[in-house]
């Protein structure tokens, strides 16, 4: 049991090394390898499908698709491992980092170092504030709710929770004419 | 202990909030992190987003193994790490097997697109709120516009660690 539960969990683990932003093809090179071995899962469109599955609940979509994976390969057991297996290899990467490095953080250029990525991280939310705005705010309606959420989080100073809350429920109420909440 | 829960508590609220992706969960950490408890200062707040952007995996499940590590070791790591991934493995067991007829469900799908939105408001205003703190000086103004700048002419297919490491390197120099 525990060399069947460990077979797959070893791919998940590979995919959670690999996982800057590419989950899905190392998904699809683990689970579908080239060579002749047997593959994990019968059909690509197996996978696909629980990657969509992954993408609809969209909170942290690589653990997601690897608790469906698991799931279906060895049941609860899998599903468990599969997520262990994409946790660890950053949970480790991070703590190796916190225990060894922590204490060199405060040296003038290691702060200066991250005083630059700290602002390189809000050129990046720039832009993916630039991306979201292209794909969804398309009628007068999506910027109402879009300013109302930013409203409630900027001017009346509510949890963010409170804002997509907000959103979601104008959203239901105004946006009746886009129901393919298709942009992500 | 009581130290314990309140971690546990603060990332699963942040697992509940970060539909969307990464970036939305930083507005949400800055809020119950810094803003709201009081545990980190900005600055450390903003290492532990870069160290998180460099490294293998989600945003939110990095900063919650490096603030729970940084609060109450070890087994803090562990408490936040399993509570920011526990909302979506709860939704996922609860909504799996009937996630194709939501799919098609009219008013869950208004409600979806209105949430997006949501995401797109907490986007906006992380850029608003992380950037205050994180701009100090024209230098850093600057720094900034060239990464967007250089991201938008790439059109996304620079990598972001990239544009990070890079900036993290100018700073070295100009800071």
């Amino acid at each position: 049991m525990i060399i069947q539960c460990t077979a797959h969990p070893k791919l998940s683990l590979c995919s959670g090394f690999y996982a800057f932003g590419v989950s899905a093809p190392c998904a699809q090179s683990q689970f579908f390898p080239k060579r002749k071995e047997k593959p994990c899962i019968k059909y690509s469109s197996t996978l696909l499908s629980f990657l969509q599955k992954a993408r609809t609940v969209r909170n942290a979509k690589r653990h997601s698709a690897a608790y469906l994976l698991g799931r279906r390969l060895r049941g609860s057991i899998g599903s468990l491992v599969a997520i262990l297996g994409t946790i660890l290899p950053s949970f480790f990467v991070i703590l190796f980092i916190a225990v060894f490095l922590l204490p060199f953080f405060d040296y003038p250029k290691v702060e200066a170092f991250f005083r630059g990525c700290a602002v390189a991280i809000v050129g990046q939310f720039a832009f993916a504030g630039l991306i979201f705005c292209r794909k969804l705010l398309r009628r007068w309606v999506h910027f109402a709710v879009c300013a109302v959420g930013l409203i409630v989080v900027s001017v009346l100073g509510a949890h963010p929770i409170w804002g997509l809350i907000t959103a979601g429920v104008l959203g239901f109420w105004l946006c009746s004419g886009d129901c393919n909440a298709d942009a992500d | 202990m009581q130290m314990l829960i309140k971690l546990f508590v603060s990332f699963i609220l942040i697992g509940l909030g970060a539909y969307g992706g990464g970036l939305v969960t930083i507005p949400l950490i800055q809020h119950e992190i810094v803003n709201s408890k009081g545990w980190l200062v900005f600055d450390e707040m903003a290492r532990i987003l870069a160290i998180a952007q460099m490294t293998p995996g989600p945003i939110a499940v990095n900063a919650a193994t490096f603030t729970g590590f940084r609060l109450s070791g070890i087994l803090g790591a562990l408490i936040a790490t399993a509570a920011v991934i526990l909302p979506s493995m709860l939704i996922l067991v609860l909504i799996a097997p009937w996630i194709d007829r939501f799919k098609s469900n009219g008013y869950l799908n208004r409600f979806g697109r209105g949430i997006q939105i949501g995401v797109l408001s907490l986007i906006l205003f992380a850029v608003w709120s992380y950037g205050h703190a994180a701009i100090k000086g024209w230098l850093d103004l600057l720094i900034a516009a060239a990464a967007f700048l250089f991201l938008v002419a790439f059109e996304g297919k620079l990598h972001p660690i990239v544009i990070i490491l890079t900036c993290g390197i100018i700073g070295v120099i100009v800071f």
